[in-house]
């Protein structure tokens, strides 16, 4: 209630949803509560994304997601951490991985943000990888003061890595140098800079205050008005991730049964995506491939018309054997997917202490992966082009690249999580970054 | 000070435009960051306090690198480092190697350098720093007689020890605390000194696996024949055995060589009772140096000693 109340005082600082529109019109449910006016109603269809800060440690970014929490908690928009509850990084398990970093949540007038604030590189990388909070935009942070260092770079191949496409740049502290050419410069060098790492120099917005001005509430044309346009820019240059309900229709197949006077049924939790009775849909992996007809749904012992991400359903498949269908292959809407057998990935390495193992392996290791429902034989190797691979070990606690063959063939994309287990160990887990056959 | 300097400057360049293409206060603070990477309000006030000329800011950035690298690492030196780099320097890889002379000389240094983020220890500038001071560790000079061919180095001693430039390992570390602006420091540091003597050979091999983990083996044979060191097949061969020696000793938690450290030790912390990685798990280290020697006619082939470092561990 409260936060309905503050929202309807905000709207000067929101006056530009205009703006937001266009980007709101791809997500449809959130379109129409917008159509019905803003300042009416907190709702929880916002679409969501993550987040995070990444720069050096005195620029600034703890400050600068304190800030973000204060100025928008005065809209109802989040609650307000502070400096000290975000810069301690609690460490968290993810997938048995240790990880630190620091969660805060907040909403703008189009989105809902989940922000997280890492110490370290090999933290933001475990995220990644594990996806416990998958980053689909970043906000560096840089002191006017210092410029970009030589880290900065650092800052932007991490963020590379771990698949972000825009950034948005918030050039802190421009109370201390108050000097409009060498502000310039800051942003010429850091447009350089962003353009030498392919983001996109020309048009990145950078936004330049003080985190710190916002948080103290004063100084507010640097401070509380910087941080607004900063989340502004975020709602409009950074890309909603596809909604699970929207990509194409996929369900890992559990079990299969055979039902006498019905036919196959095969049964699973809906991953994304929607299937209606009646569709044509496609069975992908392990060797076998092939279309049929998806005759009929089945949830909790009732028929129904669709099926949708997260629903476990059972599907009635035409003229289908059972031995056809097996437990590890995909049902999807045809053509959305392709099984394939030898894939890129970033992996970290689980260490001994998070039950992982305690010694090295080189190529050619060969543990069981596991992907959706599925397992497989694995064959590692570094990826191609590393310069003396024979040579190369990979360590517990390494985060990797590796190219991984497969004994069958599953449907693998890019994106596509697994774990890599070994007498029933897990010493492994990552994700899929490139198709290679 | 700087309020009377800075139109002044302006006004000069002003004046110089109009006649020769001068390059503007902007430009000239650009290119001073480029060349030094220092903070962007420092390489102003640089070319403020020297009226616009290049290259007196240039030299100025440089001296007052050196004064504020002092006050920030000063300012920041009880913030925790916990991540950094192993850094290795070989500079006398024993008989017949390629690394110095191939004489029967052993020398090389291991490091520990530390910061605060591993942002800043994937860095070109950290990176260089800590292989610069291992090459001066692995310089340092001992006492006649010592003990082990390991000599813990000490850290004082070390960071007052001059550079090839004159610069001390000290002040290398501020400059580098400048423009990084992280908190580093060196941690541990030991020297691997092996004169040669008539009865062995010795060599040194090293392996480091991302920085995060650095092995350095001193390795021995008995009783070779010296015309073998002059075989390429034989010296190519036992280079193949040194790394995968020292690969082994830094992937496994090594902690002995041929028995176990304490009782309660793993037998996989005994370097000789571990599966010889390359090969696969069915055979042990032992088993494949029994055969390297028998394959080259030599009486022994040994581990004679060896350092484990893991960055932030003991």
């Amino acid at each position: 209630m409260l936060r309905v109340a503050a929202c309807r005082t905000a709207p000067p600082i929101f006056a530009s949803l205009s703006s937001a529109l266009p980007r709101l019109r791809a997500a449809p449910s959130a379109h129409y509560v917008a159509r019905r006016g803003y300042a009416e109603m907190f709702n929880r269809t916002k679409p969501h994304m993550n987040i995070g800060t990444i720069g050096h440690v005195d620029h600034g970014k703890t400050t600068l997601t304190a800030a973000i929490t204060k100025v928008l908690a005065e809209s109802g928009g989040a609650t307000f951490t502070d400096y000290s509850q975000i810069d301690k990084a609690p460490e968290e398990k993810a997938r048995g991985i240790t990880i630190n970093s620091a969660h805060v949540e907040y909403e703008t007038e189009a989105r809902h943000y989940g922000h997280i604030d890492c110490p370290g590189h090999a933290d933001y990388i475990k995220n990644m990888i594990t996806g416990a909070a998958q980053m689909d935009g970043a906000i560096i942070v840089v002191s006017a003061t210092d410029g970009q260092m030589p880290q900065t770079r650092e800052h932007l191949l991490l963020a590379r890595q771990v698949g972000i496409k825009k950034l948005v740049v918030f050039i802190n502290k421009v109370d201390m140098i108050n000097d409009k050419e060498m502000l310039e410069l800051v942003d010429m060098e850091i447009r350089d800079l962003l353009a030498n790492y392919n983001f996109d120099g020309e048009n990145t917005p950078i936004v330049m205050g003080s985190a710190l001005a916002a948080l103290d509430g004063r100084d507010k044309e640097i401070g509380a008005d910087k941080i607004l346009e900063l989340v502004k820019a975020c709602d409009e240059w950074l890309e909603l991730p596809i909604r699970d309900l929207d990509k194409p229709f996929l369900m890992p197949i559990e079990d299969v049964f055979s039902i006498s006077g019905r036919g196959t049924v095969a049964t699973g939790r809906v991953e994304r995506g929607t299937a209606l009775k009646g569709n044509e849909v496609e069975i992908l992996g392990l060797g076998d491939s092939f279309k049929t007809t998806l005759t009929g749904i089945e949830m909790f012992h009732k028929e129904l018309e669709r099926a949708e991400a997260g629903d476990n359903m059972g599907a009635l498949l035409r003229s289908t054997r059972r031995e056809q269908v097996r437990r590890g292959q995909v049902l999807i809407q045809p053509g959305s997917m392709k099984s394939i057998k030898k894939f890129r990935s970033q992996v970290y390495i689980l260490t001994k202490d998070e039950g992982g193992r305690y010694t090295p392996f080189m190529q050619g290791y060969r543990p069981q992966l596991y992907l959706r429902t599925a397992d497989v034989t694995v064959t590692l190797k570094f990826s191609e082009g590393t310069p003396d691979a024979e040579e190369k070990m990979a360590m517990p606690g390494d985060n990797v690249e590796l190219d991984c063959e497969l004994v069958f063939d599953l449907a693998v994309e890019v994106g596509s999580r697994f774990t890599l287990r070994e007498a029933n160990k897990t010493i492994g887990t990552g994700v899929v970054t490139k198709i290679l056959e | 000070m700087l309020k009377f300097t800075q139109p002044a400057a302006r006004l000069s360049l002003h004046r110089l435009y109009s006649s020769a293409p001068a390059k503007s206060r902007v430009q000239l603070v650009a290119e001073l960051r480029k060349v030094s990477s220092a903070p962007i309000i420092k390489a102003r006030q640089a070319l403020d306090e020297c009226n616009g000329d290049f290259d007196a800011a240039r030299r100025w950035l440089e001296d007052d690198m050196r004064k504020s690298g002092v006050a920030k690492a000063e300012k920041i030196k009880d913030r925790a480092t916990s991540e950094g780099l192993i850094s290795i320097s070989i500079l006398e890889g024993g008989l017949g190697s390629q690394t110095g002379s191939g004489s029967g000389l052993v020398k090389a240094g291991i490091v520990e350098l530390n910061c605060e983020s591993d942002f800043v220890s994937r860095t070109d500038e950290f990176t260089r720093l800590a292989s610069e001071i291992a090459q001066i560790a692995a310089q340092s000079s001992t006492q006649q007689q010592q003990e082990s061919p390991f000599v813990p180095l000490s850290v004082e001693n070390l960071l007052q020890t001059s550079h090839a430039s004159g610069s001390t390992v000290s002040s290398l570390i501020t400059d580098v605390i400048a423009r990084l602006g992280e908190n580093i420091s060196l941690r541990r540091a030991t020297l691997l000194s092996q004169p040669s003597i008539s009865s062995s050979v010795f060599r040194a091999a090293s392996y480091l696996h991302q920085g995060r983990v650095g092995a350095l083996d001193l390795i021995s044979l008995r009783s070779a024949p010296p015309s073998l060191f002059r075989d390429d097949a034989f010296i190519g061969d036992l280079a193949k055995l040194e790394r995968a020696l020292a690969r082994q000793t830094a992937g496994f938690m090594t902690l002995a060589i041929d028995k176990p450290r304490n009782a309660e030790d793993e037998l996989e912390t005994v370097l000789y009772e571990q599966p010889f990685m390359m090969l696969g798990e069915e055979i042990t280290v032992r088993t494949v140096l029994d055969q390297w020697q028998k394959k080259w006619g030599i009486e022994q082939v040994a581990v004679s000693d060896f350092v484990r470092w893991e960055v932030g561990r003991d």
